[in-house]
C-alpha cells in the first residue's frame, strides 16, 4: 500500500482527519476533502457478506451426519476436497470446495434471531458495537471515498430482522445504505424544475444552521444527522451503481431469477463500482416446521447462486481482494422436532469463507457423529471476528478512539483462526 | 413538624440525602415534598456522588419548544412563541406546562404517542377487518382528555373483545396482532411490564437469571385461549375465547416439562373454576359466532394486570412517563428490565412509582411533575468541558422528532396548521355561533381538522417510521431520511410556497428586522441573533415585491426546516 | 373379501408394537402374513404376524417413507435416498429380491398398479417414473414436473396414472395417459395450500392420493389452509369436479386414505402429539367412526383380506419425538 498504515492502536480520526491534523488544518472534523498526494493504486479489500437469515441448518450443508439418528434423511456427497463432503442439497457448491474455507466448530451459544443477528455481525455479545460491514466500512475507507461504505440487499417485510442501528457508535456515515425489495435508495434524483441556486443556497442555509447550533453542544446526534446529507449527496451523483437493467440479460438468468439470484448480481456490480462492503441477506432458512423439504428450497436457491458470484469474482480478479463470508445468525438443532422441524441451535454449527486472505480447501473443526457437540477446535463469535479482520489485513487488537472513548474493534478474547488464513 | 423537616427547612434537603440521614420517598412525601422536588434532589446527591456537572438551565425558548413538542407533539406558532417569550411573569413555565396539558392537543398527541406504543404501527394479516385508526385514536384522546388513570385504561384494553358498543376499538391491542398468543404473550409484558420474555418461549434465557420460561407461560396461559374472529357480515374482528386449553410448556433443550395456570409475574397462580359440563359458555364458538367463555382468563388478565402489586406494572408505566419527556427510560430499554438492567437512579423510579400509586395513576399528574423538575428544564447546551453520559440525565439530550411531530412541526412552521383551523374557526362560527366557544376548544372538532390534514403528509411517517413491531425510538438518522428531506416531491409540496402559507405572511413583512424575527421565531422557536438577522437581510435585499421575497426566501427555510436544530427535540 | 361384511365403524386394537424411531410407512405382504414398516432410520421392521416374531430388514441407507404391495408375493419399499427394494415374501423371513436406485432424490411416492405388473415413483424433484415389478426395470417416464411429488395412484383400467404435487399456493393433481406421457386431465387444489408469504414456503400441499376401486374418485389428503383441517377432498376423476370435502376436526394433515374393497374409506392424520384415524362413507360428510391417538398418524394399510389394518404413529412427549408406534386393529366378524 501506498499509504503507511495507521498505527497499530490508534484508530481514532478517519485518515481524512488525521491528515488535515497533520497538515494543520483547523477543525479536525472538516466537511470538505483535503487534498492528498496520489491514491493507493492497490486494489482495495472489499468484503462480502452472505447472510442465511433465520439460521441455516449445518447438516443439511456444511457438515452432514447421514445415517445419525440426527442425520435426516439426506445424504452426503463428495466434493472437489478429497475426503471432505457437504449435503447433497449443495451439489455445485460441492464442486467448488477447494476454493472455500469452511469452520465446522462454531459454538456462538446463542439460539436466538435478533441477538443472534447482532453478535454474529458484531463479534460479541455486548451490544453497541458496529457490525461487521460497518466496522470494515471504516477500517478500510479512503479519503477520496464517496460511495457509501456499507449497502445491504434484504426485503422489507416479516422476519427481515431489521438492521438499523448496526454501525453502533460509528454513527450514521458507516450505517448500511439499504437495497429493500431490490428497490436502490428512493429519492436519488433531484425533483424536476429546481433550479441549482435553490439548491445551493438550501444547503449553504443547513450547514450555516448546523455550525451554529454545534457550538455548546454534544457533537455526536448533530453529526450523525448532518453527515447523512453528504451521504445522499454522493449517493445521488453516482445513483448508477444501483441499476441492475445495466446488467444483461444472461446474467439476471445465470443469477437466477429470484430475490437472492438477482441480490447477489446487484452485488457483484456494488462491489465492481467500489463499495467496501456489501451484504446479500438470502431469507427464511427458520426451519422450525419441515426442515427438510424447506431446505431443499433454500439451498436450490443459494446453491447455483453461490457457485456463479465465486466463480464471477474469481474470473473478474476480484476474489483475491474480497473477504466472501457466509452465515447465518446460528444453526439448527441435531434432534428433530415434532413438525419435522430443527429449532434454534448455537453450540455446533458451521461458517464458511473463501477469497481474500483466506486459504482455499480447508476445513476447520469437527463436530461429534450426532452434531450434538463440537469435538475439536471450538471457536467463537469472537474468533471469527478475528479471522475476518485479519484476512482483510486489519489488526484485530487495535482500537478505535471515539468521543473520548476507547472501545476494542474486536473481542479481546478473541483469537484469529490462523489454520484459514492464508 | 419532624425533626428532619425542621432541619431541611434550614439547611435544605440535598446535605441530609448526601448524609445518607433520609430514605428518600416516604420522608419527603411526609414532608411535602412534591415529586419534582424529590427527583431533583435524589438527582443532585447522584451528580454530586458521581462528580457530574449538570448543564445550566434552559432557556425560555427552549424550553417553550422542548415542552410543547413534548406534551402536544408539535412546535408552538411564532404568535404563541413570542407570547411566552415577552410573559414577564415568574411561574410563566409552570403556567405553560398547566395550559398545555389542559389543551385538546394534549389529549390528541398522547393519543398517538399510545397509539405507536400499544400498536407498534403494526397491521393484522386481514387489514380491513383491523380497528380503524380513526375510531381507535378517538378512544385513546378521550381516554387522555379525560385523564383516565392508566389502571382503567389498561383494563379496558386487556379486557375487550371488541363487542362492547362503546368502546370497540379498545379491542385493537388484541386484533392487530391477530391475537396469536405468543405475540400477545410477548407485547404484554413488554408494554405492560416493561419486561421482555420473549427468549424465555424456548427455554430459560441464559442471559437473565430472572426470566424464568415459567414466567413467560404464566402471561400466556391467559391469552392461549384468545383467537381473533372475524365477522364477515360486519367487517369487523372480535376477540373469541376458548374454555378450555391447558397450557405446558417444554424446554427446548431439556425435556423437562411444565403447567401452569394463568400467572403473572410475581403473582400467584390462579386456577379456573370447576364449571358443570354444558355450562362452560354463554356462546359456544362456531363457524358463525365467536366463543364467549363463563369464565374467561382474558377478563382476569384485565383485572390482574392493572395493580400495584403485579410486578412491574407500576415501574413500567413510571418508567415510560419520564421516557416520554427525557428520552430515556431510568430503565433502559424501556422493555427490559431485569436483574441486571436496573434502573440509572433506582430512587428516582421508586418515588415516581409511589407518586403513582397514590394518586391512582394521574398520567396528567405525572407528566406535570416531571416537567416541572428541574432536571427536565436543563438545557441541552453541554456543560463546560464535559458531556455526562445519557443515563445521568445532567443535560437534555437531542432526540429525534418522532415522525409524528417531525409532520405537524413541518405543518406548523409552514404555517398550513393556522391556516386550516383559520378557515375552519371562521366556518364554525358562521355557522354554529352559540355552540362556537365550547366546539372550537373540543378535541373531537379539531381531530377531524388535523386527519383532514394528515393525508397530505402521510408519506413523511412512512418514511421516518420503523417497521411494524420495531422501535421508532430506535432509530438513528440514515441517508434514506436525508434523500427524502433534499428530494422528495411530497415534501417539496409542503413546504413551496404558496397561498394559505406562513410564506404569505413572511412576503408581506418588508422590515428585514422584523422578518427575520417572524421567520426565527416561526421555525426555530427563539429570536435570531444579530448575525441570523443580517443573513436574512442579504437574502431579501434584491426583492422588490413580495412573490420575489417569498422565492428568495423558500431555499431558506428549506434549509432551516432541514438543520439539527429543526430535526431534534432538545 | 370377508364372507361377512365388516361393520366400519367396529375396529378394535389388537396389538401395539414400539420402534426405536418414528415410524412414516407401513404395508401388509399381498399374502397378509407379514406386516412391514418403516419411519426415520434404515431399517425395515418386519413382523411375522401369527408370531408377533420381528426382523429387522436391511439394505436402504436412509429413512424409508414408502411402501406397497405388488402381484402375489411381494413388498417394495421406498427410502428418502431414491432407492427401491423388492422383497421376496415368499421367503421367511422376506429377502432382497431386487433393488434399485431409482431416483436421484427422495421417493415421496410409491403406487402399484391394480395387476402388480408395474409400479410407479414420484420424488421431491418432479420425476415420476414407471416400472415393471418383477424386475425394477424402468419403462417410462412421464414428462418432467416442476414441484415435488407427494402422491401416486394408479387407475384401475391400467392406462392412466395420477399423481399429486405440492405447487406453491395450487398443488395440482394431474392424470396421465401412461403409455403417450399425456397429461389428460388437470385440477389446482388450492383448498389444501398452507402457502404462507412470510416465508414464501408452501406448508400444505396434497399429502396423500389415492383412487376408488373403481377409478370413480380420486381423493387428495391434506391440510385444508395453513390452519387447517386436516381434511380429504374428493374429486370426480372423469371432469375433476369437487364432489365432497371430508373434513376431520383436528387442527393438522390429514396424511393418507386408503379404501377398503367394501366400498368405505379410511383416512389417518395428526397434529403435534397427537392423531387419529377416521372412517368414511364417500356419500355423506360425517366420519363413521373416528379414533384418537396419542401420536400423529402418518400411514395406514388395510389386510387384504380387510378384516384389519395397520396403522404408524410418530411418538414422543417432548418437543422431539423419538419413538414410533405400528398399532394393529381388527374388525370382528
Amino acid at each position: 500500500m501506498n499509504q503507511p498504515p495507521l498505527s497499530a492502536t490508534e484508530i481514532g480520526l478517519t485518515r481524512r482527519e488525521a491528515i488535515a491534523r497533520a497538515i494543520g488544518i483547523v477543525g479536525a472534523t472538516a466537511l470538505a476533502p483535503v487534498a492528498l498526494s496520489a491514491p493507493a493504486t492497490e486494489p482495495r479489500k472489499q468484503l462480502l457478506l452472505l447472510f442465511l437469515s433465520g439460521g441455516a441448518s449445518q447438516l443439511e450443508t456444511w457438515d452432514p451426519k447421514p445415517g445419525a439418528r440426527t442425520g435426516g434423511p439426506f445424504r452426503a456427497i463428495p466434493t472437489s476436497l478429497d475426503g471432505v463432503r457437504i449435503g447433497e442439497l449443495l451439489p455445485h457448491t460441492a464442486k467448488i470446495m477447494h476454493r472455500l474455507a469452511v469452520v465446522r466448530s462454531v459454538n456462538s451459544t446463542i439460539a436466538d434471531h435478533e441477538v443472534g443477528h447482532y453478535a454474529i455481525q458484531a463479534g460479541r455479545l455486548v451490544p453497541g458495537y458496529p457490525v461487521l460491514g460497518s466496522a470494515v466500512a471504516r477500517l478500510l475507507e479512503r479519503p477520496d471515498d464517496v460511495l457509501p461504505g456499507y449497502i445491504t440487499l434484504r426485503r422489507d417485510g416479516p422476519k427481515a430482522y431489521t438492521d438499523t442501528g448496526d454501525a453502533g457508535f460509528l454513527g450514521a456515515k458507516y450505517e448500511a445504505v439499504k437495497v429493500i425489495n431490490g428497490r436502490p435508495p428512493e429519492n436519488l434524483v433531484i425533483p424536476g424544475g429546481i433550479q441549482p441556486a435553490v439548491l445551493q443556497a438550501r444547503d449553504a442555509a443547513r450547514r450555516a444552521a448546523d455550525e451554529r447550533f454545534l457550538r455548546g453542544r454534544a457533537p455526536g446526534p448533530i453529526h450523525g444527522y448532518g453527515t447523512t446529507f453528504d451521504q445522499a449527496s454522493a449517493l445521488m451523483q453516482r445513483r448508477e451503481i444501483f441499476d441492475l437493467d445495466a446488467e444483461s440479460a444472461t446474467d439476471r438468468d445465470r443469477y437466477g431469477r429470484h430475490d437472492f439470484g438477482q441480490n447477489c448480481l446487484l452485488a457483484r456490480r456494488l462491489l465492481k463500482s467500489g463499495v467496501s462492503c456489501v451484504r446479500v441477506v438470502h431469507h427464511d432458512w427458520d426451519a422450525h416446521q419441515d426442515n427438510f423439504y424447506w431446505h431443499q428450497m433454500r439451498c436450490a436457491e443459494f446453491d447455483r447462486t453461490f457457485v456463479t458470484l465465486i466463480q464471477d469474482l474469481e474470473e473478474n480478479g476480484m476474489l483475491e481482494h474480497t473477504l466472501v463470508v457466509v452465515t447465518g445468525e446460528m444453526g439448527r438443532t441435531p434432534q428433530i422436532n415434532n413438525l419435522g422441524g430443527r429449532d434454534h441451535w448455537g453450540r455446533a454449527w458451521s461458517v464458511a469463507m473463501a477469497g481474500a486472505g483466506i486459504k482455499p480447501g480447508v476445513v476447520f473443526g469437527e463436530t461429534n457423529d450426532t452434531g450434538t457437540e463440537v469435538k475439536a477446535d471450538q471457536v467463537s463469535i469472537g474468533d471469527l471476528f478475528h479471522t475476518y479482520l485479519r484476512a482483510l489485513g486489519l489488526n484485530p487488537h487495535a482500537n478505535y478512539h471515539l468521543n473520548g472513548q476507547t472501545n476494542p474493534i474486536a473481542d479481546p478474547a478473541g483469537k484469529a483462526i490462523t489454520a484459514v488464513l492464508a | 413538624m419532624s425533626p428532619f423537616t425542621r432541619l431541611s427547612r434550614r439547611i435544605g434537603w440535598l446535605p441530609l440525602l448526601m448524609a445518607g440521614a433520609v430514605e428518600v420517598c416516604g420522608m419527603a412525601v411526609e414532608n411535602g415534598l412534591s415529586l419534582h422536588e424529590q427527583i431533583d434532589a435524589i438527582l443532585a446527591r447522584d451528580w454530586a456522588k458521581e462528580k457530574i456537572t449538570p448543564a445550566a438551565a434552559s432557556q425560555d425558548a427552549e424550553f417553550a419548544r422542548r415542552v410543547h413538542l413534548d406534551l402536544t407533539g408539535v412546535i408552538p406558532t411564532g404568535t404563541e412563541t413570542r407570547a411566552f417569550l415577552d410573559d414577564a411573569r415568574p411561574d410563566k413555565r409552570a403556567r405553560l406546562i398547566d395550559q398545555l396539558l389542559a389543551s385538546p392537543e394534549y389529549a390528541l398527541h398522547m393519543a398517538r404517542v399510545f397509539d405507536v406504543m400499544l400498536t407498534e404501527r403494526r397491521l393484522p394479516t386481514v387489514k380491513p377487518y383491523d380497528v380503524a385508526t380513526a375510531m381507535w385514536r378517538a378512544y385513546l384522546a378521550e381516554s387522555f382528555a379525560a385523564n383516565k388513570p392508566w389502571d382503567k385504561l389498561v383494563r379496558e384494553i386487556l379486557d375487550s373483545d371488541g363487542s362492547d358498543e362503546l368502546q370497540p376499538a379498545a379491542a385493537k391491542f388484541y386484533v392487530v396482532r391477530d391475537a396469536e398468543p405468543h405475540q400477545m404473550t410477548r407485547d404484554v409484558g413488554r408494554l405492560f411490564l416493561g419486561m421482555d420474555l420473549q427468549c424465555a418461549q424456548c427455554h430459560d434465557d441464559p442471559r437473565f437469571d430472572d426470566y424464568k420460561q415459567a414466567d413467560y407461560f404464566g402471561i400466556y396461559a391467559f391469552v392461549s385461549r384468545l383467537s381473533l374472529f372475524r365477522d364477515n357480515k360486519l367487517n369487523r374482528s372480535f376477540v373469541g375465547e376458548k374454555a378450555v386449553g391447558d397450557v405446558t410448556f417444554t424446554s427446548v433443550f431439556t425435556t423437562e416439562q411444565g403447567r401452569t395456570d394463568p400467572r403473572l409475574p410475581g403473582g400467584t397462580m390462579i386456577a379456573d373454576p370447576v364449571l358443570a359440563k354444558g355450562a362452560e359458555y354463554v356462546v359456544a364458538p362456531s363457524n358463525t359466532t365467536r366463543g364467549i367463555p363463563n369464565y374467561s382468563r382474558r377478563k382476569q388478565l384485565a383485572e390482574q394486570m392493572p395493580r400495584a402489586e403485579t410486578q412491574g406494572f407500576v415501574r413500567n408505566l413510571g418508567n415510560r412517563l419520564w421516557a416520554l419527556l427525557l428520552g430515556r427510560g431510568l430503565v433502559h430499554p424501556l422493555d427490559l428490565h431485569h436483574a441486571k438492567n436496573p434502573p440509572s437512579h433506582p430512587e428516582v423510579l421508586q418515588c415516581i412509582e409511589q407518586w403513582l400509586v397514590e394518586n391512582h395513576y394521574d398520567i396528567q399528574g405525572c407528566l406535570r411533575e416531571i416537567a416541572l423538575s428541574r432536571c427536565y428544564q436543563l438545557s441541552s447546551e453541554l456543560p463546560p468541558g464535559s458531556e455526562p453520559p445519557a443515563e445521568a440525565f445532567a443535560v437534555a439530550p437531542l432526540r429525534g422528532l418522532t415522525p409524528e411531530q417531525l409532520r405537524w412541526s413541518l405543518l406548523q412552521a409552514t404555517g398550513r396548521i393556522e391556516a386550516h383551523f383559520v378557515r375552519a374557526d371562521a366556518q364554525l362560527k358562521k355557522s354554529n355561533p352559540e355552540e362556537y366557544e365550547a366546539k372550537r376548544n373540543d378535541w373531537r372538532w379539531r381531530k377531524d381538522l388535523y386527519e383532514q390534514l394528515e393525508r397530505q403528509s402521510n408519506l413523511v411517517i412512512t418514511t421516518f417510521a420503523a417497521l411494524p413491531g420495531q422501535d421508532d425510538s430506535k432509530i438513528d438518522p440514515v441517508v434514506d431520511h436525508a434523500l427524502f428531506l433534499l428530494n422528495s416531491p411530497k415534501l417539496l409540496d409542503l413546504i413551496k410556497v404558496a397561498p394559505g402559507t406562513a410564506f404569505d405572511r413572511w412576503a408581506a413583512i418588508s422590515d428585514p428586522g422584523a422578518l427575520a424575527e417572524d421567520l426565527y421565531l416561526s421555525i426555530h422557536i427563539r429570536r435570531p441573533t444579530a448575525d441570523e438577522t443580517s443573513d436574512v437581510t442579504k437574502i431579501v435585499e434584491r426583492a422588490t415585491t413580495p412573490a420575489e421575497r417569498a422565492s428568495a426566501l423558500q431555499p431558506f427555510v428549506w434549509g432551516l426546516l432541514l438543520s439539527a436544530e429543526f430535526r431534534f427535540n432538545h | 373379501m370377508p364372507a361377512m361384511p365388516i361393520d366400519p365403524a367396529k375396529a378394535r386394537l389388537v396389538i401395539e408394537h414400539k420402534h426405536d424411531a418414528p415410524l412414516m410407512s407401513c404395508v401388509f405382504d399381498p399374502r397378509g402374513r407379514f406386516l412391514f414398516s418403516g419411519g426415520r432410520g434404515p431399517g425395515v421392521m418386519c413382523i411375522e404376524i401369527a408370531t408377533g416374531e420381528k426382523t429387522t430388514l436391511t439394505g436402504h441407507d436412509s429413512w424409508v417413507g414408502e411402501m406397497a404391495r405388488a402381484g402375489s408375493d411381494l413388498v417394495l419399499t421406498g427410502d428418502y435416498l431414491g432407492r427401491v427394494i423388492a422383497w421376496d415374501c415368499s421367503a421367511e423371513p422376506p429377502r432382497e429380491r431386487w433393488n434399485i436406485d431409482a431416483h436421484p432424490s427422495t421417493i415421496r411416492a410409491l403406487a402399484v398398479s391394480a395387476d402388480g405388473e408395474t409400479f410407479a415413483t414420484g420424488d421431491r424433484d418432479g420425476i415420476v417414473r414407471i416400472w415393471q415389478t418383477s424386475d425394477g426395470r424402468q419403462l417410462h417416464e412421464l414428462p418432467k414436473n416442476v414441484h415435488p411429488i407427494y402422491g401416486l395412484a394408479f387407475h384401475p383400467d391400467g392406462q392412466r396414472i395420477v399423481s399429486a404435487d405440492r405447487q406453491p399456493q395450487k398443488p395440482q393433481i394431474k392424470v396421465w395417459d401412461i403409455a403417450t406421457g399425456r397429461e389428460t386431465l388437470k385440477i389446482e387444489v388450492a383448498e389444501l395450500s398452507g402457502y404462507r408469504r412470510v416465508e414464501d414456503i408452501e406448508w400444505g400441499g396434497i399429502r396423500g392420493l389415492t383412487l376408488s376401486p373403481d377409478g370413480s374418485l380420486i381423493v387428495a389428503c391434506g391440510r385444508a389452509g395453513y390452519d387447517g383441517p386436516a381434511s380429504a377432498l374428493l374429486f370426480d376423476s372423469a371432469t375433476g369436479k369437487l364432489k365432497r370435502k371430508l373434513a376431520s376436526s383436528l387442527k393438522g394433515f390429514c396424511y393418507m386414505a386408503r379404501f377398503h374393497a367394501q366400498g368405505f374409506l379410511m383416512t389417518v392424520g395428526g397434529d403435534v402429539a397427537k392423531g387419529e384415524f377416521r372412517t368414511w362413507n364417500v356419500e355423506q360428510d360425517a366420519s363413521l367412526a373416528d379414533t384418537s391417538t396419542s401420536g400423529p398418524c402418518t400411514s395406514l394399510d388395510i389386510h387384504p383380506e380387510g378384516t384389519r389394518f395397520a396403522v404408524t404413529q410418530a411418538i414422543g412427549k417432548s418437543s422431539y419425538p423419538e419413538t414410533g408406534l405400528l398399532a394393529i386393529y381388527e374388525w370382528p366378524a
